[in-house]
């Protein structure tokens, strides 16, 4: 009686997030339709029904293998467990699924043989193999049933007639037929296999490109009625691994499609190395030869539909791992926010021994740098200093001192006598608190509230809070492998420290999801393993990126709120920077945010990206995106573009003094006389 | 200190959570901790040292017992069986007859468990015969190699038997088994002078194999695991400590180690017999280890062990 409780608090329930390393059976069961209104789902998008070719793109993670897995054969086969044959019929498609990393492609190239040559064996490799998947499903489904059995010899003899030179004996069956297809691929195997040392390749192709992927749907929809109006929809997984003349021979398949046929071609956004064919070396052209789906983008687009889809994966997995289903969002605990962020302050001031204002020590400290450089308008004393940080002080509540800080470095900005600012920045606060009327207060926190907050953490050293079920659904960002990567280690270290998460009325602990989301965080940034010449260069400048934005969001007066965007003219940038981007871009490590930002300046619309979250913990960023920054051609170089790194300190630095006190980027000229005590930097 | 602490943790963490087969969680952690003096800023961190040999602890679990054990009976009781078996048959390759003729070998062996029959010499031999697919006859206790019933004198109850193993996890100084020598082996020799007496262990300090293989009369000793100055936590060879870690100062550690290993053991701070071992099994934790790790006899002296050690009560 006491097991399943034992056994639920020792196995991870999101330990697989690989739908490849999942069975069939766990491919039906952990499947979740995204939730939307419309009704518009995966298989809607998918749509396994439409005669035209699809690319399924998407970022690592972004559930193209599940979604793939679910529309194949085996899949089908699960969901209508009584009867296949009606299910395909209602279904109106049968899956023929296969991964493209499962061929060792790389096989089939170099060896000091031609590769027009390769191209043909890869060619007749691919019909061999796709044939054989197709017949073993026509088999696996139709075998015990009448229709097949009276047609089965007529099937057989109409494939034996697709072969323009058989050097086989025509088969009496489809089980001796898939035998003799597997005996002639794996003769191909073995050439191929041994082609570094013979250094040639023995094969005799039998059929013409194309012949047995086309036409063997066609036999057996025209030889069994009960396929009549189904389609065969290939469905090619894992697109990346082939190389490029390999791709053209999947897509000269799509462009030459013949019906029943159609195909649905996954593979991450990187991984698509041509659109080209070997039909007179025509390109794809999308809209005429295929559909592109971007499926994170997709997930994106609507964020309240993947909020409701990410939940209800998230509780599939627990009810499948033996948890009882409640709101997930009670599972962590997070810091309630309020006006004044009291439980926040008792939260980053509880360990700590003194009384000391971290904010208020710094902004004396650039108070007295002002006065000497003549950049503090109003200050002319230090009794002016203690002044102003006594108008700014209110002892009870450290988040609205906090506050009042900011206002001041705004003021100070903006040129306004600090003397007098910070008198009246003290009268608004107490309106604040008081409740009497709007203040400047209530403006500053609908825009910057969670940089002051993450300030107030850092000036109280503590690690940045990233916290609630909300929070991860937000960083996992259209990519659901990322959630489960996340509640994966929060999992682990909420064990590990002795609580029983997802159990109810267990409330995971700060400490365990602040450890969970960073080893998340750090996963993601290392799993990335970015291959190529220009993998250093793309990590590189995602650091640029990211440490500019920190020292945007930690400086004094930052120019815009929750940083993890920018927004550029990037046609003016140098080739290189633009090609680092794309490939960031197709990494998923930037984010390209759809419909771009308006130029304040040209109103031109310029791209925007965002910086991926799940890189935020690793950066001291924010999750949500607000704000954008403008960069200029020269700041997008320094950044992505090796060749112009030089520059990057600098062209930063200049950037940043325009949010620091006490200069905000202007030259001043200190003052004459200076008071004692206060002659050096 | 508090990045090399995060890290200390996380490490421990995922021995938790693998190879401690998460029996051992951060809260037995901390209170564990809580036996060493709080750390305050500016003087050398006694919990951050014994948190860092903490993760270096080697703990067997119980799949790993279960191979070792298996280990034992393949290499060291059977191969070298089949090995003299082909040499004296002009090293045939004849797999029936290696088979048959070995056989007849197990026929005349019984293992044994070194100590009392409470104690873990035992316990392993359950596993030993579950885990190598042993017929229970050829399992004994060691009163049952002499049969005292009916005759004036001392006789060996199964004359047939030629080898006789006796199977330990742990060999430290060798004592057990120089008793042992003593006790039985002297009287089983001279009843049959012939017979291969064997003492095999899952682990052993290089020390106590030396001691048991020079002063005692067992014919074979041997061990899975050999446990050599290297794995002596403060041995000027230990392999507990890397150069250039500043934060980590081994001296310091030590001393953490005496002193309260000293209130705890005070003839054996450092382990029985000074062991200074980081060594934790899925039944016990050897006294050869650290008691700073073990001790747990609170009514002796308070202490909170995070791989207790089930001591033996001598009655």
């Amino acid at each position: 009686m006491v097991e399943p409780d034992r056994k639920i608090g020792q196995i991870n329930p999101f330990n697989t997030t690989k739908a490849s390393h999942l069975s069939d059976q766990e491919i039906e069961d952990y499947w979740v339709d995204i939730a939307s209104d419309d009704g518009y789902g995966f298989l809607e998008m998918a749509k396994p029904t439409s005669a035209m070719p699809m690319l399924i793109l998407g970022g690592k993670g972004s559930g193209k293998t599940h979604l793939m897995r679910y529309m194949s054969y085996a899949l089908q086969k699960i969901r209508y467990e009584q009867d296949i044959i009606s299910g395909i019929k209602q279904e109106q498609y049968v899956g023929v699924y296969f991964k493209c990393s499962g061929l060792n492609a790389a096989r089939f190239t170099g060896k000091g043989i031609n590769e027009e040559i390769w191209g043909d064996i890869f060619a007749f490799f691919m019909e061999l193999w796709l044939a054989q998947i197709v017949i073993e499903i026509i088999i696996d489904a139709f075998s015990e049933r009448e229709e097949f059995i009276q047609n089965e010899a007529d099937i057989c003899n109409d494939i034996f007639d697709l072969f323009d030179s058989p050097d086989f004996d025509r088969p009496s069956n489809l089980f001796t037929l898939t035998r003799t297809l597997n005996d002639l691929q794996k003769r191909v195997n073995t050439s191929v296999n041994n082609s570094s040392l013979t250094r040639s390749v023995d094969v005799k192709i039998l059929v013409t490109a194309g012949k047995l992927t086309f036409g063997i749907p066609q036999i057996i929809v025209s030889r069994l009625a009960s396929l009549k109006a189904v389609q065969v929809l290939y469905l090619v997984d894992e697109f990346e691994n082939l190389a490029e003349p390999q791709q053209k021979y999947i897509n000269t398949l799509l462009r030459e499609k013949e019906g029943p046929c159609s195909f649905k071609v996954g593979s991450r956004l990187y991984g698509v190395k041509t659109f080209g064919t070997f039909s007179a070396n025509e390109e794809n052209k999308e809209g005429s030869e295929y559909e592109v789906v971007y499926l994170d983008a997709n997930l994106r687009k609507t964020k309240k539909s993947y909020s409701t889809f990410a939940q209800r994966l998230c509780e599939r997995r627990l009810a499948e791992a033996g948890y009882s289903t409640f709101d997930l969002k009670e599972c962590f605990k997070v810091i309630p926010s309020s006006k004044c962020m009291e439980e926040l302050a008792a939260y980053i001031t509880s360990d700590k021994q003194d009384d000391r204002r971290p904010y208020f020590d710094t902004l004396r400290k650039n108070l007295e740098q002002g006065l000497r450089s003549n950049a503090a308008i109003g200050v002319r004393t230090s009794d002016d200093i203690d002044r102003i940080i006594k108008d700014l002080q209110v002892p009870t509540y450290t988040f609205l001192e906090k506050v009042n800080t900011f206002l001041l470095y705004q003021d100070w900005y903006s040129g306004e006598n600090l003397v007098e600012a910070a008198a009246k920045i003290s009268e608004e606060c107490s309106h604040f608190i008081q409740e009497q009327k709007s203040t400047r207060l209530e403006q500053v926190l609908s825009h910057f509230k969670e940089d002051l907050l993450a300030q107030l953490i850092r000036e109280y050293q503590h690690k940045q809070l990233y916290l609630g079920f909300d929070t991860f659904i937000d960083m996992s960002d259209g990519l659901p492998r990322n959630l489960l990567i996340i509640l994966k280690h929060i999992f682990r270290w909420s064990s590990f420290n002795g609580e029983q998460p997802f159990q109810r009325g267990c409330n995971i602990s700060v400490e365990s999801q602040q450890k969970g989301i960073r080893d998340a965080s750090e996963w993601f940034y290392n799993d990335a393993r970015l291959t190529g010449p220009d993998s250093e260069t793309i990590k590189s400048s995602i650091n640029r990126l990211a440490t500019f934005f920190r020292d945007v969001r930690f400086s004094d007066k930052p120019s815009e709120c929750s940083i993890s965007s920018f927004s550029a003219d990037i046609s003016q940038s140098s080739q290189r920077a633009r090609q680092t981007i794309d490939q960031a871009e197709k990494w998923s490590l930037l984010i390209n945010i759809e419909g771009g930002q308006k130029n304040r300046n040209s109103q031109r619309v310029d791209p925007k990206y965002q910086i991926n979250s799940m890189l935020a913990p690793r950066y001291d960023l924010p999750v949500s995106r607000r704000g954008a920054i403008a960069l200029n051609w020269e700041e997008i170089n320094a950044i992505f573009d090796p060749n112009y790194v030089s520059e990057y300190e600098s062209l930063m630095r200049e950037r940043i003094e325009r949010m620091t006190a006490p200069l905000f980027g202007k030259n001043m000229q200190p003052r004459g006389p200076m008071l004692p005590g206060f002659e050096n930097d | 200190m508090e990045e090399l602490t995060e890290k200390l943790y996380s490490k421990l963490l995922t021995l938790s959570e693998s190879i401690w087969e998460g029996r051992v969680k951060k809260p037995q952690i901390d209170e564990w901790l809580g036996n060493f003096q709080e750390t305050l800023p500016g003087v050398p961190s006694e919990r951050l040292h014994v948190l860092y040999l903490l993760q270096q602890f080697m703990y067997f679990g119980n799949r790993q017992i279960r191979e070792l054990i298996k280990a034992i009976y393949r290499d060291l009781y059977k191969y070298p069986i089949v090995e003299k078996l082909r040499k004296d048959n002009n090293d045939t390759s004849d797999t029936q007859f290696i088979f048959r003729a070995f056989c007849e070998e197990l026929q005349k062996t019984r293992f044994l468990g070194m100590g009392n029959p409470s104690e873990s010499g035992h316990y392993l031999l359950y596993f030993f015969r579950q885990e190598n697919k042993l017929p229970k006859s050829l399992f004994i206790h060691s009163h049952q190699i002499f049969s005292r019933y009916g005759t004036p004198t001392v006789e060996l109850r199964s004359p047939e038997v030629s080898r006789y193993v006796f199977i330990d996890d742990m060999c430290g100084s060798g004592t057990q088994a120089g008793e042992y020598s003593e006790q039985i082996l002297q009287d089983l020799k001279k009843l049959n002078p012939k017979a291969e007496t064997a003492y095999y262990t899952l682990f052993s300090t290089t020390l106590g194999l030396s001691e048991v293989r020079n002063n005692t009369d067992f014919d074979r000793v041997e061990c899975i695991f050999e446990l050599d100055d290297t794995f002596k936590c403060f041995s000027a060879e230990s392999r507990y400590f890397q150069p250039g870690d500043k934060r980590i100062d081994p001296r310091f550690a030590l001393d953490i180690c005496q002193r309260y290993g000293g209130r705890l053991l005070p003839d054996h701070p450092l382990g029985y017999k000074d062991g200074q071992l980081l060594l934790g099994l899925h039944h016990n934790t050897p006294d050869n280890s650290l008691p700073i790790f073990w001790y747990d006899e609170p009514e002796i002296s308070p202490w909170v062990p995070v791989f207790r050690r089930y001591p033996k009560y001598y009655g």
